[in-house]
């Protein structure tokens, strides 16, 4: 059934009568089913159909923003006027809004399925993570817990807003997530992670599920019995694309939100040290550049136009290891007077656009990975990794490796247990100088705004290799 | 439109034909959010919500939906469970919803008049207070919530719960690296002291300007209340049996053993009349009820459902999730000594104020790490000295457990942007942990 585009149009024209002078609206349909697994035990297997309409108005200077899942006129009515009263309350304490000037649009865009969500059972989504459960069950690797959680999802969406635009959109999402526990003679490890694309049921045979986590238990398992602690000093790490994916998410993509460089994320997920004047400033070496594309076909960020009706573009945020580009909403450009480059997204109706990552990388280089290990007389190989964080400013970052080795005269040797890479993004980016052809991209739900809107997205490279680092 | 509880009870009807067990819950909510940064308004926000989740096990198959208001989509909900029940496997851990009827206590706190506060008044007031202490922005919100929610189960649960909350949050910045941050929370507006909050995070931005470096190493560790907090929210969701069973907890093996030091003692209390997170029953219709985690140091229960009781020989303690227990409602019981004279007795530490990106290595030992933000105070010889930056805790949380040695008697309701519930906190003070910080 299609989107009600009336009821959405309705929203906008009855908030420029109360008084708006811009109202957009985002009418969306999302079916969802999702399977749990627990230690071979099918917990519980939900569906459900979830509708609703969000509403941003610009009421002198203010936004407001109000969300429902009453739908029909009157639902709509009420939400159009609370969030016209809401704003207009707070006009006293106003930010001045302005939303750079965009060219209205008119699009229609969907993702294909090869093997479309809606045809496939129950009985084979679950059965899939069966087929999971018996992979690694019967790799012996002593996973004594094993959490697996498969869902997916057909989100329809229609934009419209008072200058004219209107974008209907419908994505397909697979997102598989989960945990193994390892314990064996007193020793323990766990490995978290998460694969995502935007597709049909395909993905899961993209996925290799059952391949890919036996092996990573039996890798694990071997690094938990035989792995060594690395002395401490400087040494050359390399760091396999899952790594680089977490860092350039963490240190490369987050820094260059333009929320976050104006203070609006201050109470939430923080602000960043890079500041409106940063561009062309030199952060990293001539090895690292930095992308962030939604447009990356059955990327787990896809979108072609994000939460305001802007064109998805691919954008540098580094290039060369100098600062080259923020991630912008309408209203962080119009304040920083930078060209909008549609990086404004929504995790759904109920949520108002901020500036987000999509998919974003590292570009890749000419070598191989094995010419990186090449390179390395003594150093750590890093795999994949268990444990990270990093500040509210996103400068001091940690990674815990978990599937790791020695490199010795370029050879990969005994498994290093939890080396600790411990460092502030200046010294990370400068220290990169080579990186490899082996581009990955892994997906991830990124969290931001209040209330908390997790969104997937993608994020990867190629393996790096980072010159004369410590290790904890 | 039709009314949610009618259709509720359709739905009801035809459950009660094809389901072994269900538990049906309407819930209407109206939420409003003021977003300010740098002391002016980014947003206003509102949501009006209605919605219907369902629960069924039918043949041990246990099944989840929600569905809009309607008869039309009740009958197709049903006909779509009975379908996924035929293509599921079995959850043989599956051992029932709770029986009732049962009697239930009354409301807790309900503010009639939350819908309307002036939400533009409260927020220029605490930026106002702030200010004065000599910040030079703030960001933060404010947040009230009006909601019902009823709830019919096959047991013969046919109850009625309603609840108000107000949330306050205020991040203040001063210059040169100073920041602090306020939070307040509660079930009415007399309660919130949105005020103090804003005054507390500014004294903190103001005192933690220039920040030094300091060295990694092991310091005792004064947690203010909202640090506290998210550590806390931590270990009360490990108590969660179902968490404990997939490798997710750290208290695995250990009901009935020493987790922390005698200093600490947690509850699950969701009866409290001003607690945020009281309810007048769990998602299975059980009368809520005080559930002892730790107790002078031991860990007394997990946290069970009705189902997961039953698996293990023991009573439920009301923390229904029915696919998941958890608490609703955390108080750390607070201590008798104060804030003053808890710092006079640190010889090496620091005064964290708050913390973030609180990440395990291994959920199941407990080895993980989080970052202060915000001031960071050095404490020599019983006194603060300076403001400090750039530290992480890694650690062990049982370890950190074991070396609580005080808590605080000033006891605070809090809610943060990446707390799960609400919860009730003192300061705590953890001797001997470990802090490292980045190579630069």
């Amino acid at each position: 059934m299609e989107l009600d585009s009336d009821l959405a149009e309705f929203a906008v024209d009855y908030s420029m009568k109360l008084g708006a002078r811009f109202a957009d609206a985002r009418l969306e349909r999302g079916v969802y089913n999702s399977f749990l697994l627990k230690n071979g035990v099918a917990q519980v297997s939900s569906f459900e159909e979830v509708s609703g309409i969000g509403v941003r108005v610009l009421v002198r200077s203010t936004l407001g923003f109000a969300a429902t899942n009453v739908l029909g006129r009157q639902g709509v009515r009420e939400a159009v006027k609370s969030a016209v009263r809401d704003a207009g309350r707070c006009s006293g304490l106003r930010n001045g809004v302005r939303l750079s000037k965009c060219r209205a649009v008119r699009s229609r865009y969907e993702v294909r399925e090869r093997k479309p969500l809606a045809d496939v059972g129950p009985e084979d989504k679950l059965g899939a993570l069966v087929d999971v459960e018996r992979s690694v069950v019967a790799a012996n690797a002593g996973v004594v817990a094993r959490f697996f959680s498969l869902s997916d999802n057909v989100d329809e969406k229609l934009y419209v807003n008072s200058e004219g635009s209107s974008v209907h959109s419908r994505v397909p999402r697979v997102n598989f997530y989960y945990y193994m526990t390892l314990s064996r003679k007193g020793l323990s490890m766990q490995r978290y992670w998460q694969h995502g694309k935007a597709a049909g049921f395909e993905a899961l045979d993209e996925f290799k599920l059952p391949e890919v986590l036996s092996g990573e238990a039996v890798a694990l398992r071997q690094n938990m019995e035989k792995g060594v602690k690395v002395s401490s000093g400087k040494l050359d790490v390399v760091v396999g694309p899952e790594i680089t994916g977490i860092i350039v998410h963490e240190s490369g993509g987050h820094p260059y939100e333009a929320d976050r460089i104006l203070g609006r994320e201050a109470a939430q997920a923080g602000e960043s040290f890079i500041g409106s004047g940063s561009l062309g400033y030199t952060l990293g070496s001539e090895a690292v550049s930095i992308v962030d594309d939604p447009s990356l076909p059955n990327s787990f960020g896809f979108y072609l136009f994000d939460d305001e009706g802007v064109k998805a573009q691919r954008k540098y945020l580094m290039r060369r290891g100098v600062i080259s580009g923020f991630l912008h909403s309408r209203e962080s450009s119009a304040v920083m007077g930078m060209p909008v480059n549609g990086a404004s997204r929504a995790k759904g109706y109920d949520r108002e656009p901020i500036p987000r990552m999509s998919n974003t990388f590292i570009e890749p280089g000419d070598l191989s990975e094995e010419e990186l290990l090449e390179g390395v007389k003594k150093g750590v190989y890093i795999r994949n990794f268990t444990e990270w964080n990093i500040d509210d400013r996103r400068v001091n970052q940690k990674y815990v490796g978990a599937d790791a080795y020695v490199i010795s005269n370029g050879r990969l040797g005994q498994p290093v247990k939890s080396p600790v890479l411990e460092i502030t993004t200046h010294a990370l980016y400068r220290s990169i100088d080579a990186v490899a052809d082996n581009v990955e991209y892994h997906a991830g739900s990124c969290g931001k705004g209040e209330p908390m809107q997790a969104l997937p997205v993608w994020f990867g490279g190629p393996s790096l290799r980072i010159r004369g680092v410590v290790l904890k | 439109m039709t009314d949610s509880l009618s259709v509720a009870r359709h739905l009801a009807g035809r459950l009660g034909k094809v389901a072994d067990d269900f538990a049906i819950s309407t819930e209407s909510y109206e939420q409003a959010q003021v977003k300010f940064s740098n002391s002016r308004v980014s947003t206003t926000q509102r949501w009006i919500s209605r919605s219907i989740g369902v629960f069924a096990a039918i043949g041990r198959r246990t099944l989840a939906t929600s569905i809009e208001p309607s008869v039309s989509a009740a009958d197709r909900c049903v006909e779509k469970l009975v379908a996924f029940s035929r293509a599921v496997g079995e959850n043989n851990q599956y051992m029932g919803i709770a029986k009732g009827p049962f009697r239930y206590g009354g409301f807790a706190e309900f503010d009639k008049g939350m819908n309307d506060v002036d939400m533009a008044d409260v927020v220029a007031g605490a930026i106002g207070a702030a200010s004065e202490v000599g910040v030079k922005r703030c960001s933060g919100v404010f947040e009230t919530c009006v909601g019902d929610r009823h709830l019919l189960t096959s047991s013969g649960v046919d109850a009625l719960d309603k609840y108000t909350r107000a949330y306050f949050s205020l991040r203040a910045m001063a210059d040169s690296e100073g920041s602090g941050h306020g939070v307040s929370a509660s079930r009415g507006m007399r309660g919130l002291g949105y005020v103090r909050a804003a005054r507390e995070a500014a004294e903190v931005a103001v005192a933690s300007r220039n920040p030094s470096p300091v060295d990694e190493g092991v310091y005792d560790v004064f947690f203010e209340h909202l640090p506290a907090a998210n550590l806390m929210d931590v270990v009360s969701g490990a108590a969660s049996v179902f968490y404990v069973e997939s490798g997710l907890s750290f208290f695995g093996g250990k009901v009935g053993k020493r987790v922390a030091s005698s200093s600490l003692s947690m509850a699950d209390e969701p009866v409290l009349y001003s607690g945020v997170g009281s309810r007048r029953f769990d998602d299975e219709g059980s009368p809520s009820r005080k559930a002892n985690i730790i107790s002078r140091g031991v860990l007394k229960s997990y946290l069970h459902n009705a189902s997961t009781a039953a698996r293990y020989g023991v009573s439920s303690t009301a923390s229904a999730g029915i696919v998941s227990p958890r608490p609703s409602n955390v108080v750390v019981q607070p201590g008798k000594s104060g804030k003053d004279s808890i710092i006079r007795g640190i010889k090496k530490g620091l005064v964290v104020t708050n913390v973030w990106y609180t990440r395990f290595s291994n959920y199941s030992t407990g080895d993980f790490s989080t970052i202060p933000r915000d001031g960071v105070f050095l404490v020599e010889n019983g006194k603060i000295k300076k403001a400090v930056r750039g530290i992480r805790i890694s650690d062990n949380l049982l370890r950190m457990l074991s070396n609580v040695s005080s808590v605080s008697s000033d006891l605070r309701q809090v809610m943060g942007w990446e707390l799960e519930r609400p919860i009730s906190v003192p300061q705590v003070l953890v001797k001997g942990v470990r802090v490292t910080k980045s190579v630069e």
